[in-house]
């Protein structure tokens, strides 16, 4: 009796988490297609209630922000901001890290603790005073003005990360590449590097998405030749009219790209925050 | 160069970790790029904009002398009743979105982990989908759905319920939890994904053990998992919690702080100050406010925490 | 040793790559910061015609806008600054008192331009100190529109006055739908609620230039409002001026408060359900007449523009009567041009004209004073308790004008 009556409860507890799990991923889902079937919608459908899940597509919303709104001129001003602010998060965290390490190997991980005190700093405090200091120094307008500030953004979290991974690596494995005579910057290539990988995958994608999504200091330091996607997708939000279809497929040009490479890196994404963030 | 061939295991140890003493500028060089970009954009632009909330200065004026008003503007920021009102509304959605953060996102990373690991590492990679996109497209998407000829009223319409039973974003009662509805969209995945990491860590012999002791899955959940996961907690705290008391993305798309300021957060406030209102130095220190009640809230359990913990190698 | 020089080297020539794109920017003469929005890309194409200089037209969301131009003002000249602004009407004051925007009498009169042609009311709006700062245009105000065949269905009539207004709405509530209009806490709720202020020929201050939010006037347009919210289609709590015009035209609403700029859409039939059938009323007040806020736009220079005389060779040209027909005929704005509003090619396609032109006609515009904008934005908040609590409109009212008792109005 008590057997059946485990297995009939471990049945129902199977199919409790499977019914969570799925309203869940519908919860998730579901937004998410509501853009990007927008994105194909005629402007009249989209206001039209009950959704007509069978619809006939038209491109054209994507035509019009592509020709008409050089929409694919923010597609790359986005991919030259985040691809240079992850390298240079990325080189810039890990040599940090790595000097912290080899300064006060002991305390580095607290020490870089304190760096996550950065994120308290609210956006709209540093943003004019950045805008008059980046505008004297003929930096506004170009590319360098947001990849500076976005990498500033990111590298406290960055290093952080690096200085836990870093600090999960045995000093044994270290001494031992100095016995044999390397340099300490040979040590940092050869052994630190590799072993830093789950953590770099994981930045890539954190810090990609974080400065391909950004808004608010994309829009102050760029001008029209630096627009990135996500000033082109604020265009069409009017105060007097919201064009939901070029709005849609602003939105899926924006959201697509981040989510693929998302999901290239999804196996480093658990094992990237487990040493860098959880041990230590 | 290195040679440390022939020396004892403690002073390897000690020649490897050369000190400022010594002369040895390598460490610091190696930080010194990250403590440069840190102090040039953020550090410097902070202290000229806290200076800026001591003057009676906007933009265009130059900050002379006779416009020092020191903490003028900081008194006033206790006796606004609408500053008063978005500190409230700022943390009461900072504590409504991190609750529901952590609530959904521990029973979804305990979840996944109980199912195969086939489907779980299937649909994993769905869960954090939320986290890859644009605040502004959540924002839209959200208005999108919470608007009233919109998908969320039909579907509730199905059930019966309309708006008089929801209002969404259409009264002061309900638009700061519709805000922070949209908030646990985006952020739980991050969530999932640090606990995952969390959960893995756990050591098996842990929850051995309490399978011998006859703990039922409840118990053990309540005994072993949470309290080993609470290094997680603060972390998970540390980084997104502290986004949410400087949210503006999210509240600016769906009520624009509305109805009758139900849902106006600092930062809105702030912004609103700056660029509508023309009062740059009220929103700098309106922005100092936040930082300083983000760091009461948040800094000083850190703070504490992380000094009194005993030195581990 | 080898490998790590050239990894620094990848870095280096990845960080001169950037810096020579950063750095590397296409020759643009003039820089002209619009509102965007479909008329900004009609801006565009009819930009394209303009010979004499390079133009290159930035637009930006309207939430944005102001922030991006004001931050533009305090760029260093030639940094890739705005020559040419777009302003919104209630923006000047501020622009000018901070100097921003260039004076352009000089300019005005060594072109011969005749500045007559120009709507008076709208033109004062440009004219600080004695001095000119822009050319009005894209003039909006609030008008009625409707549904004529659910009209004629039900046997109603267009109002001619608020009340008349208020009992449509009650009817078409009870019939289970109601009016549409802007109530989401914002600046639109305040468009309605001085239209209706001054239709009754009242306004915010008193003769002696004291501020008078509880005089009959305002306590009336006020509860007008409130009527007029209770007996709205389920929603308007979150709708602004677009929201509201979809709702008319996607037949959500038998009759709504919409942005005369918006009209044009009503006719588009890839937007609208309505295209054969709406009808455009004024927005009067108890006595019938109707009056509007005037709200426009305005072409200026910037002070810090590095072209200045190139910037307003511009302007001149964007709010000559020529360019303007031509973007009144393609999509039905209203421009500072009195005259264009009488054209018969003109009336054929904006049947709305009439309606918005005798509202610009009787229109006064908000007090040009330093602290209206503390005045405008506690209003926002006041209507927005009044539209969604039970709180007396006189009592708000009444509230609001002790809050801003101590308040400096004189300039």
């Amino acid at each position: 009796m008590k057997e059946a009556n485990f297995k009939t409860k471990k049945m129902m507890s199977r199919i409790a988490i499977y019914f969570f799990l799925i309203l869940f991923i519908l919860w998730t889902v579901v937004p998410v297609y509501i853009v990007i079937s927008n994105s194909f919608r005629r402007t009249i459908e989209i206001k039209q209630m009950p959704p007509k899940l069978i619809f006939t597509p038209t491109f054209e919303h994507y035509e019009k922000i592509i020709s008409l709104d050089r929409f694919g001129i923010y597609f790359r001003n986005s991919a030259i901001i985040s691809i240079s602010v992850t390298c240079f998060t990325l080189v810039l965290g890990s040599m940090a890290a790595y000097g912290l390490k080899i300064f006060r190997s002991k305390i580095g991980k607290r020490i870089s603790n304190f760096l996550l005190l950065g994120k308290m700093v609210p956006s709209i405090t540093i943003l004019i005073p950045l805008f008059i200091l980046m505008n004297r120094a003929r930096l506004t307008g170009t590319f360098i003005a947001p990849i500076l500030t976005l990498s500033c953004l990111s590298l406290p979290f960055v290093t952080w990360l690096m200085t836990g991974f870093i600090a999960d690596i045995p000093t044994e494995l270290i001494e031992s590449a100095s016995l044999e005579g390397c340099t300490r910057m040979r040590t940092f290539r050869i052994i630190i590097l590799p072993l830093l990988k789950p953590a770099i995958a994981s930045v890539i994608i954190l810090v990609m998405q974080a400065s391909w999504n950004e808004l608010l200091f994309s829009l102050q330091l760029t001008n029209l030749n630096t627009y990135p996607l996500t000033v082109g997708v604020a265009r069409y939000v009017g105060a007097v009219s919201v064009d939901w279809g070029k709005c849609s497929a602003a939105a899926t040009i924006t959201m697509v790209p981040i989510i693929i490479i998302g999901f290239f890196m999804q196996k480093y994404l658990v094992s990237g925050m487990t040493a860098g963030a959880v041990k230590g | 160069m290195l040679n440390t061939a022939g020396k004892s295991g403690l002073m390897k140890r000690k020649t490897f970790e050369l000190s400022l003493e010594r002369g040895d500028l390598l460490p610091l060089l190696l930080m010194l790029p990250v403590l440069l970009v840190i102090l040039f954009v953020m550090i410097i632009p902070l202290l000229y904009g806290f200076t800026m909330s001591l003057f009676d200065t906007g933009f265009g004026k130059k900050i002379t002398s006779e416009a020092f008003i020191g903490f003028s503007n900081y008194a006033k920021f206790f006796q606004d009743p609408v500053a008063l009102k978005a500190v409230f509304n700022t943390l009461a959605f900072s504590f409504g979105a991190i609750i529901g953060d952590l609530v959904l996102g521990t029973l979804c990373a305990v979840f996944l982990l109980q199912i195969p690991r086939f489907f779980s590492s299937a649909l994993r990679p769905v869960v954090t989908i939320p986290l890859l996109v644009s605040p502004i497209v959540v924002g839209l998407t959200w208005r999108y759905i919470y608007d009233p000829r919109g998908i969320l009223y039909w579907v509730l319409g199905l059930f019966g319920l309309g708006i008089q039973n929801f209002p969404g974003v259409t009264s002061s009662s309900t638009a700061l939890l519709s805000t922070i509805i949209a908030h646990w969209w985006q952020v739980t995945p991050f969530v999932i994904i640090v606990l995952t990491a969390g959960l893995l860590a756990i050591p098996e012999e842990l929850y051995e053990a309490a399978k011998i002791d006859g703990a039922g899955p409840v118990a053990t959940f309540f005994r072993i998992t949470i309290p080993q996961l609470s290094k997680v907690y603060v972390i998970i705290l540390l980084i997104s919690g502290v986004d949410t008391v400087k949210v503006f993305d999210i509240i600016y798309a769906l009520t624009g702080g509305g109805p009758n300021n139900s849902s106006i957060s600092l930062s809105i406030y702030a912004y609103s100050n700056a660029f509508e209102q023309s009062n740059l130095s009220y929103a700098m220190a309106i922005s100092f406010m936040t930082m300083i009640i983000t760091f009461l809230v948040f800094g000083i359990p850190f703070v504490r925490q992380n000094l009194s913990r005993s030195d581990r190698a | 040793m080898k490998r790590e020089r050239k990894a620094v080297l990848c870095f280096l020539i990845l960080v001169t790559m950037v810096t020579a794109f950063g750095f590397a920017q296409p020759k643009a003469n003039l820089l002209v910061s619009v509102w965007a929005g479909p008329h900004a890309d009609l801006q565009k194409r009819v930009t394209q015609e303009y010979k004499k200089d390079n133009v290159t037209i930035d637009d930006v969301d309207y939430g944005n806008l102001k922030a991006k131009q004001l931050t533009s003002f305090q760029a260093l000249s030639g940094s890739g600054n705005y020559d040419v602004v777009w302003v919104n009407s209630q923006w000047m004051k501020e622009y000018t008192d901070a100097g921003y925007l260039l004076p352009i009498d000089d300019y005005i009169k060594s072109a011969g331009i005749d500045m007559s042609i120009y709507s008076k009311g709208l033109l004062d709006g440009c004219v600080f100190n004695g001095k000119t700062y822009g050319f009005p245009t894209f003039a909006q105000t609030l008008i009625i529109a409707y549904d004529g065949d659910v009209f004629k269905k039900e046997g109603l009539k267009a109002p001619t006055n608020a009340e008349e207004l208020v009992s449509i709405a009650k009817y078409f509530k009870q019939k289970g739908s109601g009016i549409a209009l802007p109530a989401k806490q914002g600046s639109g709720a305040v468009t309605l609620f001085s239209q209706l202020l001054f239709s009754d020929d009242g306004y915010y201050f008193d003769k002696n230039g004291k501020l008078n939010l509880t005089s009959k006037e305002a306590v009336y347009a006020a509860s007008i409002y409130d009527q007029l919210v209770q007996n709205a289609v389920p929603g308007v709590l979150a709708w602004h001026h677009d929201e509201t015009a979809e709702a008319v035209r996607m037949k959500n609403a038998p009759i709504g408060i919409i942005m005369s700029g918006l009209a044009n859409q009503n006719s588009d039939p890839n937007k609208s359900l309505i295209v054969n059938s709406v009808k455009y009323a004024p927005l009067a007040g108890k006595n019938g007449k109707a009056a509007a806020t005037n709200s426009f736009w305005v072409w200026a220079v910037a002070k810090n523009s590095k072209n200045p005389k190139a910037a307003f060779d511009y302007i001149a040209w964007m709010a000559s009567p020529a360019t303007e027909k031509k973007q009144t005929l393609a999509d039905q704005q209203v421009s500072g041009i009195d005259a264009l509003s009488k054209d018969p090619e003109i009336l054929a396609k904006a049947p709305f004209l009439p309606v918005v032109m005798e509202q610009l006609a009787n229109g006064k515009i908000d007090p040009p004073l330093a602290n209206f904008g503390k005045l405008k934005s506690a209003l926002i908040v006041s209507l927005s308790e009044i539209a969604t609590t039970d709180a007396k409109p006189a009592d708000v009212l009444a509230k609001l004008q002790q809050d801003m008792a101590g308040v400096d109005f004189s300039k």
